[in-house]
Order: C-alpha cells, then structure tokens, then sequence
C-alpha cells in the first residue's frame, strides 16, 4: 500500500518525430478513403447499380470528363470552366476584402465605443438575416445590372461574421489586463492597440475565415444577378438544360478552392495569431 | 431542473423533426383531387382503383386549362386521383420529372431537354407563343428603323445591351432576331437574367432591348414599349406549350394518360371562351403568384391561344412540329448533344391525344 510511483519514459527525439509522422500519414489515410468511399458510393448509385438516372445525378465518371472538357470547351454556356472561375473569384474576392475591411474596424468600434454600438446595432440586426438572393431586385433598381451589385450582395453576406467575431473578440477582453494596462497609465487608444486588438485577433482572424466561406458560398445568389460568366451562372445554367453533370462540376469547383482559400487563410492566421 | 429542462427541449425538437418529415397534407402549391363522395355517380365513368397521377404544370398561361379542370372536379369524374403541383419555371418541372416525383407535366420550351434525354413523350400541345418578344423602349432607334413584323437594323441593333434569359425561348428568339440582321451574340451584350428580374431592371431602365414571355410581354405592351419581334416572326416557327409524360407512365398507364389528355382538351375547348378564360385567369394567376393587369390579360389573349377540338381538326397541325427544328439549333448552340438530337423526333407521341379526342392528326415525323 501507498502511493504508486511510475517511472518517467524518456523516449529519444527521433522516435517522437516517427511517431508524429506515422500519426500525421494515417490521419490522412483515413480522410483520403473517406472521400474515396464516398466517390465509390456515388458511383455504386449511379452507373454501378443505376438506382439513379444519370438525368437526376451525374455519375463521378462523367462528372470528370465533362470537368476536363470545360477545361476547353465554351459551350453550352459560353465560357470555359477557368473564364468562369476567374469571374467567381473576382467577385468573390472583391466582396469578400470589402468585408473585411469595413467589417472588422466596424465591429472593433462598436465593442470599444458605446455610441458606436448603439447607432449601428439596430441596422446590423436588421439586414444580418436577411439572405442575400432577396437583396437583387433592390440593388438592380440602385446600383444597376453591373458588377457592383454582385460585390454588394458577397459582401453582405461576409460582413456579418466580421462584426460579429471582432465585437465579441474585443468584448472577450479580460477586465484585469484592461485595469493592468490603466495601472501603468495607458489611455483608451494605446489600451485598444496593445491590449484589446491583440487578445480579440483569435476571434477576428475566426470571423475572417468564417466571412471568406460566405463569401464564396453566396456566389451562387451572387450570379443570378445579371452575369453571362462565373461558377453560380454555370450551374444556373446547367440547371436549365437539364445537365446535372455540369451543376456538380459546379459544385466540384467551388467546394475545392473554397478549401484551398480556408487553408491559406488557416496559414496566414497561424502565422499572425502565432504566440499570442 | 437542468436535466428536466433538457428532457423536455430534446422531445419537443423530435416532434418537430418527425412532423416535418412526415406525409404531407396539403402545401400550398400542391393540391390533390379527393373524391367527395366514395360512391360513383351516373356521370363518373366506371370506377377504377388507379394510382395517384402526379401532375406539374408552371405559373403561366400554358397551366391555367390544369388548373381550370382541376378546379371544376373533371379529373375527378374522369376517375382519375390527381395530385397537383405548381411550379416556378420549366427546369424545375424537369428535375421533378427527373426524380420521377411528376408523372406528367404541363410545360414550355425547357420541356425539350426533357425529351432530348429520351425520358418523355410530348402527348399535346396546350397553346400558342406568340407572346415571345423582343421589346425595345418607344424613343429607341432600333423602333425608328424600317421593319414589316421585324424592326432594327445592323446599324442599331449592334452594340445594344440585350436583357435575356439564357437557354430559354427568349435567347432562341434573340438569336434569330439578331442573324435578320447577319449579326451573331458576339455583336451585342447579352445580359442574363430571369423573366421577372430582367423585367423590373428594364424598366427601371436598364439595358436596351429585353428578350421576354408574358405576363411581362404583356405588361410591356400594355405600358407602351415596342415589340420589334416576336420569337414566330424571327424564326418562322410556331412553338408551342405542351403536355408531356415520362416514358413509364405512358408504357405503364396509358388508360390515365389517354383520360388525363381528354379532360385537358376539354378544359381547353372551355376555355376558347375569353371572358371564361379571362375571369379564371385573373383570380389564378393572382393566386398562383403571377400578378397580370386586366390590361395585359386581355393583351395576352391575342398572343396566346390554347389548342382545342378545332385546333387540332385542322389538316395541317402537325404535333410537335416545332421541336425538332429549335433542337437543332441547340445542338449547335452545344445545349443538347449531336446523339440526343433524334431522341426529340422519336419523343412525339400525338396517339393518346387521338383516342382521347376521336381526331386523327399528325404527329412530328409520321
């Protein structure tokens, strides 16, 4: 009786690292055939088993080969699949850093001031439920059918994440580093840059993330707006002519470089939120 | 507390769940024929125990005859259960019909697809399209240019910013309108938008020519803008809004189909009265969430006919005549395939129609 004692493990740098590795490499193993399941499944229901018609579903096979002809053809709907992209991102892109840059300092403000918040909460509440797709007719009648009104309706729907994670970030501000930093004889404006900000950047960089999935996700709504070009018209288009291979090379695309914007998002915000 | 409090949120949550995924009664665009009373009357024809019979028909003129026989109980005393549904526009009516949740549709130019897939048969044709035009603003130089049924020319229409509805109809007659004038898409702006959107964005005065159908021909007639060419005049042919049904219900039903074809023929003969069509149109549209001006209802009437007994008595309808030259040039268009392309002649089918009305017509490619 009485208390065991375990004998500490020292295990040698290099066996960790294996061990890391071997983790790191199984961990993806397990995503890669998940998603190759997923593709075996989908194939199984349409040109396995043909429990779908190939009218209601594309089959992954022809998904693929209708992705690399797009690669090259114009047709049906008079761009290719990289002339559509390039158009998508642009939109996206522009929408999305509008948010940002108008989203963030806005949300910081309305935590740090009050008369801030107070004038700007009641409209933020009203338009932050209100989807994008129902803001058209108006922001035709405004703005007019160019491009303006496209970037306008991304940026509504990225805006709302940005205010919303700044605002809580800077509110999640501990009161004990805000009195630390008055101690010390900091004003409001030095304890907003050295104290606030620095503590909030988590949420803020989270909001970002979170706004560029919305961006990307409200192209969609985006290009019913008058376009002849982008990802959203393609499958719009697809839709109407009754082509379900070319809405899910579509949908292909857009989930893709959604993913590849998240995870350079994923490096930029490590690399600045690193430490803190 | 807390744990009470948990309990009695996870079984509301279920209810709710399980209550959304249940039957559904009546949505509001989908309506169902229930017979009133369980025992025939000496109308009914024989009764027979026949499946529920899903029919599509879209918001606009070519879904008022459906509507108008459903309402006044003739699918019911034809024997038939049916259930209704409204929808948007043609392409949803094809991925319903791709999901095999509609038996038989009533729709427009998006029907073609359908058939170019070889999962349909075009049973009827339902009205006429004239309505399909291209309007341009009263102090436009394309209106001041010389034209019989077409006005513009090279010199105006190029360059025009054209509001239009990519892979409808309107893009077809905004192809042929332009190639009058030896000109191509590549000559203007197309701008793509849906019917109702493109038509607030012209006149709140966006763009230079719009591509459009009704209500909003109508409404554009109606407030004074200058139609420069209907999709007959650009292309020389009469499209046609129709009836079609997926190749198993007609291999699998054909009593139903032939009955469904002949309370909708009845339904149209009925309706060759205006002031029947127009008092019934008015309210229906309204409630199906098209708003027409008694204006441009009146206006839809001279552009927009339904087919009928007498229609279809004339030596020289053909059914379906229309679609294989438009799907010919969609296949250019690269919209519908090279090997789909016969699938739409062999898709006409006008011999159901023929039993239901005791008429002997044509069909496309006979």
């Amino acid at each position: 009786m009485g208390i065991q004692r375990t004998q500490a493990v020292i295990i040698p740098r290099m066996e960790v690292k294996k061990l890391v590795k071997k983790k790191r490499v199984r961990n993806t193993a397990i995503s890669i055939f998940t998603l190759l399941m997923i593709v075996f499944i989908w194939w199984l229901v349409t040109d396995g088993l043909h429990l779908v018609a190939s009218s209601a579903m594309a089959s992954p096979v022809k998904v693929v080969q209708t992705f690399f002809r797009k690669m090259t053809d114009k047709s049906p709907d008079g761009a290719t699949l990289l002339q559509h992209t390039l158009a998508s991102l642009k939109i996206a892109m522009v929408g999305y850093f509008l948010a940002v840059i108008i989203g963030v300092p806005l949300g910081i403000f309305m935590a740090w001031i009050k008369v801030v918040d107070l004038m700007v909460r009641p409209i933020f509440d009203l338009i932050r439920t209100i989807p994008g797709i129902a803001w058209i007719s108006l922001l035709i009648i405004v703005f007019g059918v160019g491009n303006t009104s496209r970037y306008i309706v991304v940026f509504l729907a990225a805006v709302v994440p940005c205010i919303l994670n700044s605002f809580s970030g800077i509110k999640q501000t501990k009161d004990v580093h805000l009195w630390v930093g008055q101690t010390f004889g900091a004003g409001s404006r030095q304890l907003l840059w050295s104290v606030a900000i620095p503590t909030a950047l988590p949420m803020i960089m989270t909001g970002v993330k979170v706004a560029l999935g919305a961006s990307w996700m409200t192209i969609v709504a985006a290009e019913l707006l008058a376009s002849s070009r982008g990802l959203g018209f393609m499958i719009q288009q697809g839709r109407g002519i009754y082509r379900p291979d070319i809405i899910m090379v579509g949908m292909v695309v857009i989930g893709i470089i959604g993913g590849i914007m998240a995870k350079v998002l994923d490096l930029i915000s490590k690399a600045i939120i690193k430490g803190r | 507390m807390k744990k009470l409090t948990a309990v009695i949120l996870a079984v509301v949550m279920s209810v709710v769940c399980f209550a959304g995924c249940g039957n559904k009664t009546e949505p509001d665009n989908t309506v169902s024929s229930t017979p009133a009373s369980s025992e025939p009357s000496e109308t009914q024809p024989e009764s027979k125990d026949f499946e529920q019979l899903n029919v599509a028909c879209i918001v606009f003129s070519s879904g008022i005859p459906v509507l108008y026989a459903y309402d006044m109980g003739w699918f019911e005393e034809a024997g038939l259960d049916v259930n209704l549904e409204v929808f948007a526009n043609g392409a949803a009516v094809n991925e319903a019909i791709a999901a095999k949740q509609i038996d038989i549709a009533v729709s427009g130019f998006a029907s073609v697809y359908a058939l170019a897939a070889s999962e349909c048969t075009w049973l009827a044709d339902v009205n006429t399209t004239n309505s399909i035009a291209i309007y341009a603003r009263p102090d436009s130089d394309i209106v001041t240019a010389s034209g019989d049924a077409l006005l513009g020319s090279a010199e105006t229409v190029k360059g025009k910013k054209i509001i239009t509805n990519l892979g409808t109809s309107s893009q077809y007659n905004v192809d042929t309108y332009l190639s009058q004038f030896g000109l191509t898409e590549s000559d203007v702006e197309m701008i793509h938008m849906d019917y109702s959107t493109g038509y607030q964005s012209f006149i709140a005065g966006e763009g230079d020519l719009i591509a459009t159908s009704n209500p909003y021909s109508a409404d554009l007639d109606a407030a004074g803008y200058v139609n420069v060419g209907t999709l007959t005049a650009t292309s020389g042919i009469s499209l046609m809004d129709g009836c079609f049904a997926r190749n198993a219900v007609v291999e699998n039903r054909p009593e139903e189909v032939t009955l469904f074809l002949g309370v909708l023929l009845k339904a149209m003969d009925a309706l060759q009265d205006e002031e029947v069509r127009f008092e019934y149109s008015l309210d229906k549209f309204a409630e199906i969430g098209n708003t027409y001006t008694e204006e441009g209802l009146r206006s839809e009437f001279t552009t927009t006919k339904y087919v009928g007994t007498e229609f279809i008595s004339r030596e020289d309808y053909v059914l379906g005549g229309a679609w294989v030259p438009i799907a010919e040039w969609l296949t250019t268009e690269g919209k519908i395939s090279e090997e789909n392309l016969p699938n739409i002649a062999k898709s006409i089918d006008g011999s159901f129609l023929c039993e239901a009305s005791g008429i002997n017509f044509k069909s496309y490619g006979e």
